[in-house]
């Protein structure tokens, strides 16, 4: 399983993008690498299909 | 220096039990794994990169796996492997070997068994070794839930892209010794509730680079042993 997060875009952005083999498991948007590998946890402890990622990568749980 | 042979074999068995009569010790007394990285599977492992990293075999003696950063400051790539399948006991010893190097000393590198998580520079559960940026000075860490217990030795040192070997042994009662190069550099003690981890590890390394530059790890072998007796 692949867990990247992209160096930041000019707006200091970047992106989580989770792979296992071929299979795109996520991609999305963070605000920075500790945003990142934060909702990346979250997947790796509930799973990239669970209700506790999806709760996390929604807009308002970013705030 | 003269060979002692035991050409009937020898055992760590009794003769009664089902491997009594194998010509090596038992081969469940521990549960092992190993990895000379003479092979590379990606699949293998739980991968987490910051910027842009494909570890990968490189050429030289003693199978070696090459883990480059891409150039940003802060930019890292940890290998873990999947899944986790290391707990530790009271009663039951284990063992940790590993032979690396980093590039420069610029990085932060780690290595040892920690719980699977995306920030091993950081991790809630493990015992490992992790270097400072600069100095290259090593810390061997015992962490459990890391506010419950987080004790630290001072182990070493790195010199840049030189191998070393880091190796720690978990003595199944109270204490966990750090060894640089064979030699014995330090020891936490203290109550196992009270350190040691109670979350399943697993094999985990890695490397960030501090600077605006790529930076390399390179693995030569990592042994990784729990006693099952």
């Amino acid at each position: 399983m692949l867990i990247n997060i992209s160096d930041a875009d000019k707006s200091g952005k970047r992106t989580l993008t989770v792979t296992d083999g071929d299979t795109k498991l996520y991609s999305g948007p963070v605000d920075n690498t500790a945003a990142g590998q934060k909702l990346a946890n979250v997947g790796l402890k509930h799973g990239w299909d669970s209700d506790e990622f999806k709760a996390a990568t929604k807009p308002s749980a970013k705030k | 220096m003269s060979m002692t042979r035991y050409a009937g074999g020898f055992s760590t068995a009794k003769s009664t039990m089902p491997f009594g009569n194998y010509t090596h010790p038992d081969p469940t007394d521990q549960h092992l794994y190993e990895n000379d990285f003479n092979a590379y599977v990606a699949g293998d492992w739980t991968i987490t990169v910051v910027g842009t990293s494909t570890p990968a075999l490189v050429a030289g003696d003693g199978g070696i796996l090459g883990i480059t950063t891409s150039a940003s400051s802060g930019d890292s790539a940890f290998l873990q492997k999947t899944i986790g399948s290391f707990t530790f006991e009271t009663g039951k010893p284990a063992w940790f070997a590993a032979r690396f190097k980093v590039s420069t000393l610029a990085t932060t590198a780690v290595i040892g068994l920690q719980v699977i998580d995306t920030t091993p520079l950081d991790v809630t559960d493990g015992i490992y070794f992790l270097s400072t940026t600069a100095t290259g000075a090593v810390t061997g860490i015992v962490r459990k839930n890391a506010t419950t217990g987080s004790s630290s030795a001072a182990v070493g040192t790195l010199v840049a892209d030189t191998y070393t070997e880091l190796a720690w042994y978990w003595d199944g009662k109270d204490t966990v010794s750090f060894f640089q190069d064979k030699v014995g550099k330090g020891s936490i003690s203290g109550v196992a509730a009270g350190f040691l981890p109670d979350t399943t590890c697993t094999v985990s390394f890695g490397v960030q680079t501090d600077s605006a530059n790529a930076r390399t790890m390179s693995v030569d072998y990592i042994i990784a042993a729990k006693s099952r007796r």
